[in-house]
C-alpha cells in the first residue's frame, strides 16, 4: 500500500486506459441458466421450458436479464485465499479490497444458451475521492458483451470504490 | 398486460427475501465469485463489516426477477441502474420494490420506466435505482 500522496497519483495514472478482454471457452449452456434462475428462486419457464419459451416472443430459452453481467466466464482463473481472482488484483495493480458502488446495465438483446460470450472491459473514468473512512479511488469501467456472431448483447457501466487506506 | 393499462405511480408487486447462508453460497457458486467477505464471518469482520456482506450485484438478480414476474412475456428489461447506498448482511430480510415512474413511446416502441428500491428489515435504504422496460 503506498505511503505517499504522489504514489496515489501514480496508481490513478496506471488505471487510466486499462483494458481487459476475455472470450468464454464455451457457450453458456442451459444448465448454467437454469441454476442461475434457481439461485434466485425464479421459476419463470422462459429460462428452462423449451416449449413455453419457444412459443413466447423470445422464440426459445433465454437467460435471466442480469445473468450476462453477473456470471464469470473465466471459471478456470486462479482464485486466491481471499476468494478474489489473481487476475483481477493484478489488473487493478495494487492491493486493496474492491467495493461496488453501482451498476448500470443495458440489455441489448436476450442472451441464449448457445451464446459464446466475449467481453471487453475498459476504464472510462478514475478519480480520487475522500470518504468518511478515508480516501478512495472511484473507478468507472464499461464492459461490452458480444456473442460469437459479434452481436451486441449488453453493456455494464460499473462504479467501483478502491480504498487507499487499509484497515 | 396491456401497455395502455399501466398507470404511472402504480406499484409493482414487491419481493421479500431473506439473505441466507445457503442462498449466499449458491450465488457465489453460480457467479464463480468467491470473495470471502460474502460468507466468512471472521474474514468479513477483518474488513470492518459486522457480518458477512451481501455482494451488491445480487440485488440486480432479484430486482430483475421482481420485474419479470410482473411483465411476464409482455416485454423485457432494457436498462437496470442501481446505486448501492448501504451494505446488507447475512440474515437481513430485504424487500425489493418498484413503482411506475413514467411511460413513453419512442420510434414506434413502448417503454415503461420504474423507480426501484431495496430496503432492509429496518427500512434502511440499501439500493436506489431505476429500470426501463420495452413492451412488445
Amino acid at each position: 500500500m503506498p505511503d505517499h500522496e504522489e504514489s496515489y497519483d501514480e496508481i490513478i495514472e496506471s488505471l487510466k486506459d486499462k483494458e481487459f478482454h476475455l472470450q468464454a471457452p464455451e457457450s453458456i449452456g442451459k444448465a448454467l441458466i437454469r441454476r442461475f434462475a434457481a439461485t434466485v428462486r425464479d421459476r419463470n419457464p422462459l429460462y428452462w421450458d423449451d416449449q413455453y419459451a419457444g412459443e413466447s416472443p423470445f422464440g426459445g430459452v433465454i437467460a435471466p436479464p442480469t445473468f450476462l453481467f453477473e456470471v464469470t466466464y473465466d471459471i478456470a482463473a486462479a482464485i486466491e485465499e481471499d476468494g478474489l481472482y489473481s487476475g483481477l488484483r493484478s489488473w487493478v495493480g495494487f492491493d486493496t479490497s474492491i467495493q461496488r458502488a453501482g451498476n448500470e446495465y443495458e440489455m441489448i438483446r436476450p442472451v441464449r444458451p448457445d451464446d459464446v460470450v466475449s467481453l471487453r472491459k475498459k476504464v472510462v473514468d478514475v478519480v480520487k475521492k475522500q470518504g468518511r473512512t478515508g480516501s478512495f479511488i472511484l473507478l468507472t469501467t464499461e464492459t461490452t458483451y458480444t456473442n460469437q456472431k459479434d452481436e451486441l448483447l449488453g453493456v455494464d457501466r460499473e462504479l467501483l470504490a478502491l480504498p487507499l487506506n487499509k484497515g | 398486460m396491456d401497455f395502455a393499462d399501466i398507470a404511472e405511480g402504480a406499484a409493482i408487486p414487491s419481493l421479500t427475501e431473506e439473505v441466507t447462508i445457503v442462498q449466499t453460497v449458491m450465488y457465489c457458486g453460480i457467479t464463480w465469485d468467491f470473495a470471502r467477505q460474502h460468507y466468512d464471518r471472521d474474514f468479513a469482520r477483518g474488513l470492518g463489516f459486522q457480518n458477512p456482506v451481501v455482494d451488491p450485484q445480487m440485488y440486480g438478480a432479484f430486482l430483475a426477477r421482481m420485474l419479470t414476474d410482473w411483465v411476464s412475456v409482455d416485454g423485457r428489461i432494457t436498462k437496470l441502474r442501481m446505486r448501492y447506498r448501504a451494505a446488507a448482511f447475512l440474515g437481513d430480510i430485504l424487500t425489493y420494490k418498484g413503482k411506475i415512474a413514467r411511460k413513453y413511446r419512442n420510434e414506434g416502441r413502448q417503454y415503461v420506466v420504474c423507480d426501484l428500491t431495496v430496503e432492509n428489515q429496518k427500512g434502511e435504504a440499501i439500493v436506489a435505482g431505476e429500470a426501463e422496460l420495452l413492451f412488445f
